[in-house]
């Protein structure tokens, strides 16, 4: 009996022993670390006025020492980018930056980790409202990964931020000079989902400029052009046909184009999934159509 | 048996098994084994989102539990979950192993032998098959009046009112899921409390134990279950400290150290109620 309990006791703490060594300062041990400094960054957090600095710094200090500590794991990087945030909480912009780029140059060939460095990089300039540098950083991610989804949409990012800042001609220059580079990218791409991202881009620039036909258009050409691309599931296309249809209701009120560029596609393509839910939005347009005309006639005899 | 059990008095015989167990701690080893079984079982499910588990465990897991419970701290807000989960082939496969096992070793007690595991082994095996029928028909209950309960919470979460009785009644309902599980628990033992004792003592096959364990307990319907009742109100006051626990994760380990603490009072709880129960099952057999 005695013999019996002895082992499983034995058992059980050996097994506690062993597994927690085993697995002494790896991913688990550093989540459990990050959860423990995170909680006490949330709290300095609610209200970072009323914090003396040296509560910040010792913040920052178990961050940095936790990467060290944890080095081995994939948390590092993460626990450094915090390291950082505790410097932009404390408006600390340069020295905030000055981590970020430690990252940045420590983890050479780590796309993730670098991409997020260089968003927080741009986000320190944002709270600076530093235009020009949000946008030389925007360059610098295109330049460092010009392939991956993030830096195809900087050209319009780049419009945006000039929008932003009330720079419309800035703006409106950059919307058109994206607009080509996304022309070249189709050309470049055709029939991928690369092109198709590059087509609804288009779209959206168009709708940024107020430039509506243009926008359907290009909303249009990214739901023919593309019926057959992977990349375009029903959710893609429900987006894409609810962009025609606001532009098409709220701006430019011809519902005759859209209800063309649906009938076209269903032309097009017998039996696709999608032309279920475009035929029943052509019976809704046809149906507000004549409601208009029957107003219009109304009107007309008043 | 001791002149005392004359006096049919829940509290009397509850004194009385824990006599037996304090003089006798043979009858603690089953249910010290299975409380050991059950800790090694959370030692570990607690182990699996660390390396080298995690690294053979932790895709299984991911698709089967999902990928928080391989993440700190969530884990161990699902952990026990987890461990009800599993737990509930432990529950059918060993709990009802182990607790013959006990009943064996009173019934040898009572009859002056020296108790001896390897008889209590033997009894044991000789009527699993029934005790694991009869486990997972108690477990089957005790599963299907949670589920009725879980639709009168339900209808309850449809209950707008802010204040009145039905603000009041749905409060209760609401607040009352976890006691409620626990009194189902009780009613089934109750009902099903001698079915054990006859299996082992009597050696009784599923009907016949079913048809003993109905001649017994008439007559002794409150008795029965005031000896059920009274060491379960051990496991209610571990439900009202769990319920109490911090929600927001303030100290995410006292969840793992509560459900360690959990397995050796729901220890504690059965080796008396069954003590008491095969006590009296002798009482009434002799007398």
């Amino acid at each position: 009996m005695k013999k019996t309990i002895s082992i499983l006791i034995i058992l059980i703490v050996g097994l506690f022993i062993g597994l927690s060594f085993l697995g002494r300062n790896g991913d688990y041990d550093a989540e459990k670390a990050l959860w423990r400094v995170n909680k006490k960054f949330i709290e300095l957090n609610r209200d970072p006025e009323g914090v003396p600095p040296n509560a910040f710094n010792a913040i920052y200090n178990e961050y940095e020492g936790l990467a060290k500590k944890f080095s081995n794991t994939k948390y590092a990087p993460g626990m450094r980018i915090l390291a950082a945030r505790v410097y932009v909480v404390q408006k600390r912009f340069d020295e905030a930056r000055s981590v970020l780029e430690s990252i940045v140059k420590q983890n050479d060939g780590d796309e993730n980790v670098q991409m997020q460095a260089l968003f927080e990089i741009g986000k320190t300039y944002e709270l600076e409202k530093n235009m020009e540098a949000m946008i030389s950083n925007l360059k610098r991610i295109q330049g460092a990964y010009p392939d991956n989804g993030f830096s195809r949409n900087v050209p319009v990012l780049i419009a945006k931020t000039y929008a932003d800042f009330g720079k419309t001609g800035l703006s409106r220059e950059a919307y058109y000079e994206a607009i080509l580079g996304y022309e070249k990218t189709i050309k470049a791409y055709p029939g991928t989902g690369v092109a198709l991202d590059a087509q609804y881009v288009i779209g959206a620039a168009y709708s940024a400029l107020n430039k509506w036909d243009d926008a359907v258009d290009a909303f249009g050409r990214a739901l023919l052009d593309y019926s057959t691309v992977k990349e375009l599931d029903i959710n893609r296309a429900k987006g894409i046909v609810q962009a025609i249809n606001l532009i098409s209701l709220k701006n430019t009120r011809d519902l005759e184009k859209p209800v063309k560029i649906y009938q076209t596609f269903i032309e097009q393509n017998e039996n696709h999934p999608f032309n279920a839910m475009l035929e029943e939005i052509i019976r809704r347009f046809n149906v507000v159509e004549e409601k208009i005309k029957n107003a219009e006639v109304e009107q007309q005899k008043k | 048996m001791n002149e005392q059990l004359k006096d049919k008095k829940a509290w009397t015989y509850l004194y009385n098994a824990v006599s037996v167990i304090t003089g006798n701690k043979i009858v603690l080893f089953p249910f010290f084994v299975l409380a050991l079984l059950q800790v090694l079982i959370l030692e570990i499910l607690y182990f699996i989102p660390r390396y080298p588990l995690v690294n053979f465990l932790g895709p299984v897991i991911s698709k089967t539990l999902g990928a928080q419970f391989l993440h700190y701290p969530y884990n161990l807000v699902i952990l026990p979950k987890i461990f009800y989960q599993v737990n509930i082939p432990v529950f059918i496969l060993l709990n009802s192993f182990f607790t013959i096992m006990g009943i064996s070793i009173i019934n040898q007690l009572n009859v002056g032998e020296k108790a001896s595991i390897k008889k209590a082994i033997k009894d044991s095996f000789s009527a699993y098959i029934f005790a694991v029928v009869f486990f997972a028909l108690f477990y089957f209950l005790v599963d299907k009046s949670a589920m009725a309960y879980q639709l009168l919470i339900n209808r309850a979460q449809e209950i707008q009112s802010t204040q009145g009785i039905f603000f009041v009644i749905k409060k209760i309902v609401l607040g009352g899921g976890v006691f409620f599980s626990l009194f189902s628990s009780v009613i089934f033992t109750v009902i099903f409390a001698y079915i054990l004792p006859a299996m082992v003592v009597d050696k009784k096959k599923i009907l016949g134990s079913v048809i003993k364990n109905f001649k017994v307990l008439w007559g002794s319907l409150f008795f029965t279950f005031g000896i059920v009742f009274f060491p379960a109100l051990l496991s209610a006051l571990m439900l009202v400290s769990r319920v109490s626990l911090p929600v927001d994760f303030a100290v995410p380990e006292l969840r793992v150290a509560f459900l360690v603490l959990n397995i050796f009072v729901t220890m504690i709880v059965e080796v008396v109620t069954y003590t008491a129960l095969t006590m009296y099952y002798l009482v009434k057999k002799e007398g």
